[in-house]
């Protein structure tokens, strides 16, 4: 065979094996950072929908913008802004992706066949046909009295939520008690189940939520959202001090009696005297 | 950049000068390998403040340790709100105690012109990152509740992947100024560990606890012992 022509035909194959691994890797971008808060033409989760995306904004104004959505609203972006606005300020997590890897997501946009003015999807809640059961369990999971199936960190472990059954919520990320005004059902539910923020998504790699206890967690939050305005939860962090301060004392009272007996001074006295001794 | 530096970067070289470093200075200046004890110097106030200072970091190193090496026997220990708390808030006093002692020791050793003499600038850096370590452990502790909890879903997987040799910093990297001044002037400690006192923490004298009694003979009454013509009489050994 001709040797040129073995070289295009070689070519062409890897011009395509590349497209198609490039779409894949759009594909996979899309499900595992993208998906917990966008549709493509199912309507809006907790941003926006992004069908026809591609249509509406350049790929110069949407790479940097998915590439650090902040540093652009910051800028005064007057699109950012009132997007940013439109979906109750939360702002979109920064991501580490290259621009080939931000493209290949739109791509994949481009070409899913969900979009495109297709028939839109009706979205039914999760929580309907939920019990009081359901928030039973979503509070016990919430606060790690029951442990998860395939041994997630309970969320009391960082978020904070206005419950009094609930007194020893974490104060690392977000105060969850308006969460469900915020996002929906939906909206949970897509962030517990695909976190698009690093340190949940680290938190929660190998140790995915059921469907079942993603339910029962986002029923429970539902409650809260409903119940907090009747709820007079204490504030632990005067008390958490406080108690840390009497062990401390504790520990400190321990040492010395431990320690009772201890030689207190550097030179002992009756060794000094030891020569006078021998020499009267 | 910030982030590859501090969370990749410096854990490999502390790791690195750490190990060799210590393996140096213990062949060729093995008698050197100590903290260099001022106890001589001032013994008093030194009670008040390494009791305390040591207690407390014991703990706390321990409680890391264990916190990195069984992630999930901690996430179910602190699966009952009251063992949580219980957990917490001990370790937060241990915190606090290592924070007083390591004042006191810091005071002592500004207030005594002896022990200014006999410090080196190596010292200075020790005190400056013991406290900057303290502070922002109990900065977490306080206002980034409950470390134990998340530490075991987001610091282990972030140690353990260093230990791997597949750091993945996604997590560490989205962590508050607090945790993150925690995580670098940890690795910088570790790193400093061949050039400062730190190294008496790797010489701890464990063969104490199993080595045979030795009898010590205190001959207290020399005059006693130097008559030949006295016989000697067994006293019993008085120390302080």
């Amino acid at each position: 065979m001709n040797k040129n022509l073995m070289n295009s035909i070689l070519l062409i194959v890897g011009i395509f094996l590349f497209t198609i691994g490039r779409a894949d890797e759009g594909e996979q971008l899309f499900k595992t950072t993208c998906a917990a808060c966008h549709t493509i033409g199912k309507g809006r989760l907790v941003g926006p929908d992004l069908s026809g995306i591609n249509q509406k904004k350049s790929k110069e104004w949407l790479v940097p913008f998915i590439k650090s959505s902040t540093t652009i609203i910051k800028s005064g972006d007057t699109d950012a802004v009132a997007i940013f606005k439109e979906y109750n300020s939360i702002m979109m997590p920064d991501v580490a992706y290259s621009e080939a890897q931000i493209v290949s997501i739109l791509n994949y946009i481009s070409s899913d066949r969900s979009s495109g003015g297709q028939e839109q999807t009706v979205i039914t809640d999760i929580l309907s046909g939920t019990t009081l059961e359901n928030i039973k369990i979503g509070l016990l999971l919430f606060s790690g009295k029951q442990p998860f199936t395939n041994e997630g960190p309970a969320c009391v472990g960082c978020h904070k939520v206005k419950d009094e059954r609930i007194f020893s919520s974490g104060t690392l990320a977000k105060d969850l008690t308006e969460s469900y005004d915020i996002l929906g059902s939906a909206g949970i539910a897509a962030v517990i189940k695909s976190p698009p923020f690093p340190v949940m998504t680290a938190a929660f790699t190998n140790h995915d939520l059921t469907e079942e206890e993603v339910i029962n967690v986002t029923a429970y939050l539902k409650n809260v959202s409903e119940e907090r305005y009747y709820q007079r939860p204490t504030d632990f962090s005067t008390t958490f001090a406080f108690f840390g301060l009497v062990v401390f004392v504790t520990i400190f009272m321990s040492t010395v009696l431990l320690y009772f007996k201890r030689k207190k001074f550097p030179v002992n006295r009756e060794i000094l005297d030891r020569p006078s001794k021998v020499i009267n | 950049m910030f982030n590859n530096f501090f969370f990749i970067g410096l854990p490999y070289a502390a790791l690195t000068v750490m190990l060799v470093g210590s393996i140096f200075r213990y062949l060729n200046f093995g008698f050197k390998v100590s903290s260099l004890s001022t106890q001589f110097l001032e013994t008093r106030e030194l009670f008040y403040g390494s009791r305390p200072f040591h207690w407390g970091l014991l703990y706390l190193f321990f409680g890391h340790l264990v916190a990195f090496l069984f992630p999930r026997s901690v996430l179910l220990w602190n699966s009952v709100p009251v063992r949580l708390l219980i957990l917490e808030i001990v370790a937060l006093g241990f915190g606090i105690s290592a924070f007083f002692g390591l004042y006191l020791l810091i005071v002592r050793r500004l207030k005594h012109k002896r022990l200014i003499v006999v410090a080196n600038k190596m010292d200075i850096v020790v005190y400056v990152i013991l406290a900057v370590q303290i502070i922002s452990g109990l900065w977490i502790a306080f206002f980034f509740r409950w470390g134990s909890s998340w530490f075991a879903g987001t610091m282990t997987p972030y140690i353990k992947s260093i230990f791997m040799f597949t750091p993945d910093i996604a997590a560490v990297s989205a962590m508050p100024l607090a945790v993150k001044i925690h995580i670098i002037s940890g690795f910088t400690m570790i790193g400093i560990i061949p050039f400062t006192r730190f190294m008496h923490f790797l010489v701890y004298p464990f063969s104490y606890i199993w080595r045979p009694y030795q009898y010590v003979i205190w001959n207290w009454d020399r005059k006693t012992i130097r008559n030949p013509k006295v016989k000697w009489k067994i006293h019993k050994p008085t120390n302080n």
